[in-house]
């Protein structure tokens, strides 16, 4: 069986950019625009990896991440964001997220912390 | 060609500090100005000789060219000086400081992000001396050197502005000489304008240094009470009111005296604006007007 | 000259600047010791000759809003204008608070304050505007900041230094500084010349990454 990858991003070209970083690795990654579907899609289709962002609309990833644990506390969840302040890192921590990546994140380090998770 | 040298051209204080505070170039006017050869003071901590700069606004500023890589502007207004380079004793401007503008920007090294800050200072004084006299020529009335009423009108709107915004109490005070006219006749135009200089030494002693003073038109003025209410307002005016009554003025040897009269006003909720209030308080020196040498409060029934 | 943008690229252009705006906070509270929250911009891209009318919509009191303009120029060319409601600057601020100012009889205080907005949007432009340019790979530099109000940039717009068919990219956000909520705005304005260097700027943008 693929590994499954949710990915819970707005931006369309940053999800394009995530997608095409992993196309070597011989994933299926699926994608939600916005924190309630993804918490929607986590629940439908238990992905083995979460890569979630933090600024979004309808529903953004403060709110998704605990919603999130609470469904699926094994799947291991990657917040991506560009702030990095100790409180906000503090917080995303306290709500269960199992790493941070600061954005935009280089290729090679998406890459690794995708494998670290699955354990490729 | 050496750099140095042509830097050492510059009219301006030019330093360069790494990321640690230590000095990498100190230029010849920097030399000349504070006395410290480049020798003494390359390489050392710039806090070592001017422990003054250790302060948050200059930190915040290098943290911010460091940071952000954006060039930061220390104005004089804000600031004064940065460097502390003391002023001849016998300069009569009445600054002790060489007033300063400088201007913080990033040296950036090889991988593109700053290394150092190059600071530099320019000697601002004299223009300060100028733009005060300046200032000072627009805002004062000439014959009495209280306030014009230009600047009574700005200062007005912004501290109504202030208090407004903390809720605090603010007065406002119109005065004008009694029976003016006829001093001006009998004894001349000169002897008036010798009173309304007197009056202003007289205003001046029974106001705070908060209070704002100004000669509003020929024989009136106005005074700004601020965090003051009405009551301490009248009790200003009144006592006012009482030195200029037993004040006796002397022209030419002759002995004269005058009276005044004194509308007072307290900014309430009602009021528009900085036109409400004057108003208000005009209406209460007309009130005034009608007994003479008297004080009348707006908003108090008689 | 084609200057309108693809929808890709506006879809870029605002993960660029979510991405500035959110290492701008992690910067700016390291530079004034205080929690920033810099809330998700909204990008929008119009044409200049509509950008007055936006603004009168979008900001209560226009013409009296302070405003604290800075231009650049490099290899983008243009103006950006952080936009505060009239008295923001009051509870800036404390927040701001020089060692320094202390009040001289002949300044009034407002002016003082004015001084001190200048500083806060130099650090604030520095920090958004720089970080947004530093991502895109392009180098600017920035001319000494202002202070005007909406009235004086709605006379930039109209009769400055921008034509009609110039472009802004407006970007609207609001600033927390720890319990003080600061609804600030920031514009900025590119020259209709170096949109190409926009676009191609945002065209490299994800391939830079691998």
């Amino acid at each position: 069986m693929k590994s499954k990858v949710l990915l819970v991003e707005d931006s369309v070209s940053a999800r394009h950019f995530v997608k095409s970083c992993l196309a070597d690795l011989d994933l299926e990654v699926i994608e939600a625009p916005d924190g309630r579907q993804g918490v929607a899609m986590l629940s439908e289709q238990r992905p083995d990896l979460v890569l979630l962002d933090l600024t979004m609309p309808v529903m953004d990833g403060f709110e998704a991440l605990p919603k999130m644990k609470q469904l699926a506390p094994e799947t291991p969840i990657v917040v991506l964001t560009a702030d990095v302040q100790q409180r906000t890192v503090d917080r995303i921590t306290e709500l269960g997220a199992d790493l941070f990546l600061k954005k935009p994140p280089k290729k090679q380090l998406l890459l690794e912390a995708v494998e670290r998770f699955l354990g490729k | 060609m050496n750099d140095d040298q042509v830097l050492d051209t510059l009219p301006i204080g030019l330093v360069v500090l790494d990321r640690s505070y230590r000095v990498r170039r100190w230029n010849h006017w920097m030399v000349m100005q504070s006395g410290l050869s480049q020798q003494t003071v390359l390489e050392c901590s710039v806090f070592n000789y001017y422990p003054e700069l250790n302060k948050p606004s200059f930190l915040r500023a290098c943290k911010t060219v460091f940071t952000f890589g954006n060039v930061v502007y220390l104005s004089q207004k804000l600031h004064r000086f940065l460097f502390p380079f003391e002023l001849p004793a016998n300069h009569t401007s009445g600054l002790t400081h060489m007033q300063q503008s400088c201007t913080m920007s990033p040296v950036r090294g090889d991988d593109g992000h700053p290394q150092q800050v190059a600071i530099t200072i320019q000697d601002v004084t004299d223009s300060v001396i100028l733009e005060r006299r300046l200032r000072a020529v627009n805002n004062i009335d000439e014959l009495t050197g209280a306030y014009n009423r230009r600047y009574f009108s700005a200062r007005l709107r912004e501290e109504i502005e202030r208090h407004r915004r903390y809720n605090h109490r603010l007065s406002l005070v119109i005065f004008d000489l009694d029976h003016f006219k006829q001093t001006n006749d009998s004894i001349g135009h000169l002897a008036g304008d010798h009173a309304l200089i007197e009056i202003r030494k007289l205003a001046e002693e029974q106001l705070r240094d908060i209070d704002v003073l100004a000669r509003f038109g020929g024989e009136e003025f106005v005074f700004l009470l601020p965090e003051t209410g009405r009551e301490a307002a009248r009790g200003t005016a009144e006592r006012l009111r009482s030195e200029i009554e037993r004040f006796s003025l002397t022209w030419r040897e002759r002995a004269f005296r005058v009276t005044a009269s004194f509308g007072v006003a307290e900014l309430n909720h009602g009021m528009g604006g900085e036109t409400d209030l004057l108003e208000a308080a005009d209406q209460a020196l007309y009130v005034a007007k009608q007994k003479r040498n008297a004080v009348s409060v707006a908003g108090n029934s008689g | 000259m084609n200057n309108t943008f693809t929808a890709l690229e506006i879809d870029t252009l605002q993960e660029v600047m979510n991405m500035a705006f959110g290492s701008a906070a992690a910067d700016l509270a390291e530079v004034v010791d205080v929690f920033v929250q810099l809330n998700a911009p909204d990008v929008q891209v119009m044409r200049l000759d509509d950008l007055e009318s936006h603004l009168v919509a979008q900001i209560p009191d226009y013409e009296r809003a302070r405003v604290v303009e800075q231009h650049f120029r490099g290899e983008s060319d243009g103006v950006a204008l952080l936009v505060f409601p009239h008295g923001a600057e009051h509870q800036l601020v404390s927040l701001f608070q020089s060692d320094s100012a202390e009040i001289l009889e002949s300044d009034t205080i407002l002016e003082l304050e004015k001084e001190i907005l200048m500083e806060i949007g130099n650090i604030l432009i520095g920090a958004t505007v720089g970080r947004l340019f530093d991502l895109l790979n392009r180098r600017i530099g920035y001319l000494p900041p202002r202070t005007t109000d909406g009235y004086a940039v709605a006379e930039l717009i109209n009769k400055g230094l921008f034509a009609g068919d110039d472009y802004a990219i407006t970007v609207q956000t609001r600033f927390d500084f720890e319990d003080r909520a600061v609804s600030g705005r920031l514009f900025i304005i590119n020259r209709q010349q170096s949109a190409q260097q926009l676009k191609s700027a945002l065209a490299e943008f994800w391939s830079s990454l691998e």
